[in-house]
């Protein structure tokens, strides 16, 4: 009984010493391979690095390169705009850089939501911010960041900068209508007409029944519904002191201040 | 130099809207214009036919103008936030309040204060064209305004109005 027990006991520690030797090793290779890898990361971290260092001037500058800069960091999981502390921020100061394109976005969203239904095209909001850093630019009274680097504004970089603002809340949206990028900051949805009519008129910013049956290949009856529900949603207005009544998309252009 | 917004270089803004909310805004936007014009160049009054010629509704660059239809939907919208009275029953005269009687009221009795006016007579005459309110924002004022704002004096125990041939020898005594 004794020895019965002794083995016993013998055999149990064995065991144990058994499962604690596997554990060990399996514990030490986890370890190593951990290690290995941050190693690796931190290697790719320091040429990351070392590239946004070498290629600073031109990911400030060039809309492009920096587009490709992003995509290359989200494709291995590093998004240098939340990364607010750290050596992004210190190198690039990109995340002051979106922003306060954010800022710039979300005040011309605002001054211009009472006219444009809250749709603005980016291509619109581009225009727009263009004109006002070269406006203050030439005042010289800005001291911005952005203005100061004079950077190139792209409209990769609006649409980055929206998906800023939208953290802050679900407030600002950019939706594809009729093979147009718009900014939305009041809620709604454009059927397929609407943008057909929308893409016809994103040159001029206005249109007219007439090229409207023209461009589209529609009947009358079918351009008139979509313009009437247009102006329901308070996205156009009329102008009739042309040679015909003209339709008018704020969305899609707006005077500047002069 | 006046300077206009952007709204007044939009085509479709000299087109009254169709649609009741887009309308809306479009008065809105029309209301402010008209009132930071008036304040530019210190406008009391305005005549709807005599004002649907100036360039604060006329804008010849992009070829547009507000109907004298509109200019009354819009004098009207004014009126009726606040921002001005009719003159007649015509409704085609108001005067424009980019300051409201009860605050042009105030500035004139600061000044009678300030002036050590009390007590004294004035006739309305001095008050718009004395050499001493060359510099004061109601020098030159509309006499209708002006009466309409000693009248709220009136009403405060702060001065009293006397009757004159014309308005303009009216006489004021602040208390």
């Amino acid at each position: 009984m004794l020895r019965g027990k002794a083995i016993g006991l013998a055999g149990l520690r064995r065991e144990q010493e058994a499962r604690q030797a596997i554990d060990h090793i399996a514990s030490s290779f986890r370890k190593e391979l951990y290690e290995s890898l941050q190693r690796q990361l931190d290697t790719f971290r320091e040429n990351l690095e070392l590239f946004a260092r070498k290629y600073r001037k031109k990911i400030e500058n060039e809309p492009e390169f920096r587009a490709q800069f992003h995509r290359l960091c989200v494709s291995v999981g590093v998004d240098p705009l939340v990364s607010k502390k750290g050596f992004w921020e210190e190198i690039l100061g990109i995340g002051d850089f979106y922003y306060e394109l954010a800022v710039k976005i979300s005040e011309i969203c605002i001054a211009t939501r009472n006219v444009n239904g809250g749709l603005i095209s980016v291509d619109e909001i581009k225009r727009l911010i263009d004109y006002r850093i070269e406006a203050r630019f030439t005042r010289r009274s800005s001291k911005r960041s952005i203005l100061r680097h004079q950077y190139e504004i792209s409209r990769d970089d609006i649409e980055r900068a929206v998906q800023r603002i939208q953290v802050l809340g679900k407030s600002y949206s950019i939706v594809s209508f009729g093979g147009i990028r718009y900014i939305r900051s009041v809620p709604g949805e454009l059927s397929h007409d609407h943008s057909c009519i929308l893409a016809v008129s994103k040159e001029n910013g206005y249109t007219s029944e007439n090229q409207l049956i023209s461009c589209l290949k529609w009947s009358k009856e079918r351009v008139m519904l979509g313009l009437e529900g247009l102006l329901e949603m308070e996205l156009a207005w009329v102008d009739d002191q042309g040679t015909e009544r003209l339709y008018w998309f704020p969305s899609l252009y707006y005077p500047m201040e002069d | 130099m006046f300077r206009y917004p952007p709204f007044y270089s939009y085509p479709p803004s000299f087109t009254l809207q169709p649609v009741k909310a887009t309308r809306e805004k479009q008065l809105k936007l029309w209301c402010d214009l008209v009132l930071s014009y008036c304040k530019h160049y210190k406008i009391f009054k305005l005549s709807v036919t005599e004002c649907a010629t100036w360039s604060l509704f006329v804008n010849t660059s992009i070829d547009r103008k507000l109907s004298v239809d509109a200019i009354g939907k819009v004098l009207s919208r004014l009126v009726s936030m606040g921002y001005g009275e009719w003159l007649n029953k015509e409704a085609n005269v108001c005067l424009v309040y980019w300051r409201r009687p009860n605050e042009w009221a105030q500035l004139i009795y600061d000044w009678v204060e300030r002036s050590g006016r009390r007590k004294s007579i004035l006739t309305l005459y001095e008050i718009r064209f004395s050499e001493d309110t060359v510099e004061l924002e109601f020098h030159e004022m509309d006499i209708e305004l002006l009466l309409k704002s000693l009248q709220v004096l009136e009403s405060q125990g702060k001065c009293v109005i006397f009757e004159g041939k014309t308005s303009d020898d009216l006489g004021v005594k602040f208390l």
